[in-house]
């Protein structure tokens, strides 16, 4: 798995490659910490090069999820594929964060 | 009744046992250092020093004479008539030759003795050798003790000449010659090196104020000499033989000389003997006095004595550090390693580059410290001890973390026992349903769970739930929720709300990283039917027996549980006919995958339970379950496992 990290508009966007999994999730985690101790308050995940998402990972983006909330910022998913959206759907995470089919549209909405 | 001792006690003693033979193998290793061990070896390391050391710069004025191959053929057989000799004394003398010396035995007589004593006498500068007996086994650890001559001069040449010496040297086992004595003594005299007479001649040192302090050989209070404890000196060879000093032939010199009386231009410069300290030797193929050297296997021995002389008066040595010098760099050395073994455990391969790397420096750093300033260090003793303690805490390092790793298998196997207990009694019958489970983790211990409950009025609950991420951790909060399950299952009889109060209380507990999906059902008996709702959990399956179908149930609305508060849960409710089965299961059976890296997925699931719409429901877990055997072939279950199936009979 690989992050990389960009800024657009005030937004904080985190690009994923890979898998995130049991095995990558801590990674995942110790970026999103070190987002949340610089104060970042709007950040958008692009999702587009994931190939796949386990519950470890889903629980990452949730923990961020909760704590961006208690700091009252935003959290957005872009560009999921049909098999790691579907993963969304089953479990219902849908509802929870808003995702959008591109970064102008989530842009728009943040 | 107390114990004679304490357990702690005991653990402290075993630990001073530990750090106390630790403390008596490094003085051990240490000691053994000032005995200085595998000389053998070092000698070696010595040669390889010596080899690989640019040619030290030589005093121009020390020339080498040589009796060669052309000078036998010319002049005759050795050994050659010492009126010969006398006429080289007398040329080198005319050429002003400062110092002359001749590498040749004069035990017995001649008839050219009065000849040869006559140009001594007139020369006034020769100097000439002579053997002692000194024993088997000298060495340089010790002072060397004369018991006569085993060669010695004639007296009346002794008498001629401006100085005598000894020539014997020490051969090493490997019968190489590194160490000459410079002082032999027996009961009346002592006896210097023949080298040492004419250097401290050269410069006008009398010979006999000599003291020593065990290290250095102090003449005359001013030149000072590194010896070894025995007195000895390491010869300071300068270069392999003929490429140091200057050579010249025995006849080749007479000859240039007739040819300048005679008026013609000699082919060798004459004039280069002015000042000139001589070094007569021979060279001659087949002669005995060719031996081996650290700079070269087959070195004439005259050259000895020209190196010697040579370092004397350039004071140029190279020497030996001492045996304590030499153990405290072995003790900086051990620690060095000890330190970053001790830090790197977990790395073994990284300490085994680093104690190369830590060889490497140290070699270089004797190969330097010995072209800079003729020091040798022993190499070694030093690097025997680097590995065998790299060897000695892998393996104990290595016994640890295996000692570890069986303690935390252990502990694991017992918690996977405890896990079980969490886990329902196997049922097959229950309120008129036939019933197959099956539960398989991926670690010793999973975050799968499920359970059932038997309420009041005929109806069964069923509770399945899958707990994000693996391991110890997923197990515990299985354990955790499984509990909750239990306690809140008598009081909420409506799916929906007890996901809802489940939810709730999970909650309270404030963890988060981790949520649960899970899927609750109560299937009531005596209406047959099914009420469900999921909390973010995989579809549940409805097998149709009389539609022959397979429909997934998946109510509207319900996250998983610890994600959100409060949350909504919905609920479906479906009439259970005849044969119908209920599927629950979580995504490890979905998601597992084949070598490909294919997942088996919803669909080959659902097709597997159409294939099976006749056999009931254990033969339905079966099939299903060599399904997916045969679909992961030989990769590991990653995800833990659980199915569950219901079939009204």
């Amino acid at each position: 798995m690989q992050i990389k990290l960009g800024e657009t508009k005030g937004v904080t966007i985190v690009t994923i490659e890979g898998e995130i999994n049991l095995e990558s999730s801590p990674q995942l985690r110790k970026a999103f910490d070190d987002l949340l101790k610089k104060g970042t308050q709007k950040i958008m995940l692009d999702f587009q090069k994931i190939s796949y998402i386990d519950s470890s990972g889903l629980a990452t983006c949730v923990e961020l999820f909760q704590r961006l909330q208690d700091k009252s910022g935003k959290l957005c998913l872009v560009q999921l594929p049909v098999k790691v959206r579907n993963v969304f759907e089953v479990t219902r995470l849908d509802k929870l964060f808003p995702i959008y089919n591109s970064q102008e549209e989530a842009f728009v909405n943040f | 009744m107390p114990l004679p001792f304490s357990l702690s006690s005991l653990s402290v003693r075993r630990r001073l046992v530990r750090w106390a033979s630790l403390g008596i193998l490094l003085t051990a290793v240490l000691a053994l250092a000032l005995f200085q061990p595998f000389d053998y070896q070092e000698n070696t390391s010595l040669d390889l020093r010596f080899r690989w050391r640019a040619l030290q710069p030589v005093n121009k004025h020390i020339i080498v004479i040589e009796v060669d191959d052309p000078t036998l053929k010319e002049l005759g057989y050795w050994p050659l008539p010492r009126d010969f000799h006398a006429s080289l004394v007398d040329v080198l003398t005319q050429l002003g030759a400062k110092q002359i010396f001749f590498d040749f035995i004069f035990t017995d007589s001649s008839p050219d003795d009065a000849v040869f004593a006559q140009s001594l006498t007139q020369s006034g500068r020769v100097y000439l050798p002579y053997v002692l007996a000194v024993g088997e086994g000298i060495s340089p650890k010790r002072l060397v003790y004369s018991t006569g001559y085993v060669a010695g001069l004639r007296d009346e040449l002794r008498q001629s000449a401006k100085g005598t010496g000894h020539i014997n040297s020490i051969r090493d086992i490997d019968g190489k010659t590194r160490w000459v004595p410079l002082l032999i003594r027996d009961k009346v005299n002592t006896h210097p090196q023949v080298a040492l007479k004419m250097a401290t001649d050269y410069l006008g040192l009398p010979l006999e104020d000599v003291r020593t302090d065990g290290q250095m050989l102090v003449i005359d209070g001013k030149l000072r000499i590194p010896v070894s404890k025995g007195e000895s000196l390491l010869v300071n060879f300068a270069g392999p033989w003929g490429k140091t000093f200057r050579h010249y032939s025995y006849v080749e010199v007479l000859k240039a000389f007739r040819d300048y009386t005679q008026g013609k231009r000699p082919p060798i410069n004459l004039k280069g003997f002015k000042n000139a300290v001589c070094f007569i030797g021979l060279t001659a193929t087949g002669t005995t006095d060719i031996q081996p050297v650290p700079v070269q296997n087959d070195y004439p021995l005259v050259g000895l004595h020209a190196n010697i002389f040579n370092s004397i008066i350039q004071n140029d040595y190279v020497f030996r550090i001492d045996a304590k010098t030499n153990s405290l760099v072995i003790l900086v050395l051990l620690v060095l390693v000890s330190v970053v073994a001790w830090r790197w455990k977990e790395n073994p391969f990284g300490t085994l580059v680093f104690t190369g790397g830590v060889i490497g420096v140290f070699f270089t750093v004797c190969i330097l410290v010995f072209n800079l300033g003729g020091l040798w260090v022993d190499f070694f003793y030093p690097v025997r001890l680097v590995l065998l303690t790299y060897a000695t805490l892998t393996i104990m390092f290595f016994i640890q973390a295996n000692k570890r790793r069986e303690l935390v298998e252990k502990e694991l196997s017992i918690a996977k026992n405890i896990q079980e207990s969490f886990l329902p009694d196997p049922v097959e019958h229950v309120a008129g349903l036939q019933v197959a489970t099956e539960m398989s983790t991926a670690k010793e211990v999973g975050g799968d769970l499920y359970d059932f409950a038997r309420l009041e009025e005929g109806r069964l609950g069923v509770f399945i739930g899958d707990v994000s991420g693996k391991g110890v951790g997923a197990a515990l909060v299985m354990a955790k929720t499984i509990t909750m399950f239990r306690l809140l299952a008598e009081a909420q009889t409506s799916p929906a709300q007890l996901l809802a109060s489940l939810n709730r209380e999970m909650h309270k507990h404030k963890q988060r990283v981790i949520f649960v999906t899970a899927t609750y059902l109560v299937y009531e008996a005596a209406a047959q039917t099914v009420s469900l709702s999921s909390a973010g959990h995989s579809p549940t399956l409805w097998v149709r027996a009389q539609a022959n179908t397979v429909e997934r149930i998946s109510p509207k609305d319900g996250m998983p549980l610890n994600v959100f508060l409060p949350s909504v849960y919905s609920e479906e409710k479906i009439h259970l006919g005849t044969n119908d089965k209920i599927v629950l299961y979580t995504d490890g059976v979905t998601e597992a995958r084949n070598e490909k890296g294919e997942e088996f997925g919803s669909e080959r699931l659902e097709d597997i339970l159409r294939a099976t719409i006749l056999l009931d429901a254990k033969a339905t877990l079966q099939t299903i379950l060599s399904a997916l055997g045969e679909f992961s072939g030989f990769v590991p279950q990653h995800d833990d496992c659980t199915l569950i199936i219901l079939q009204r009979i």
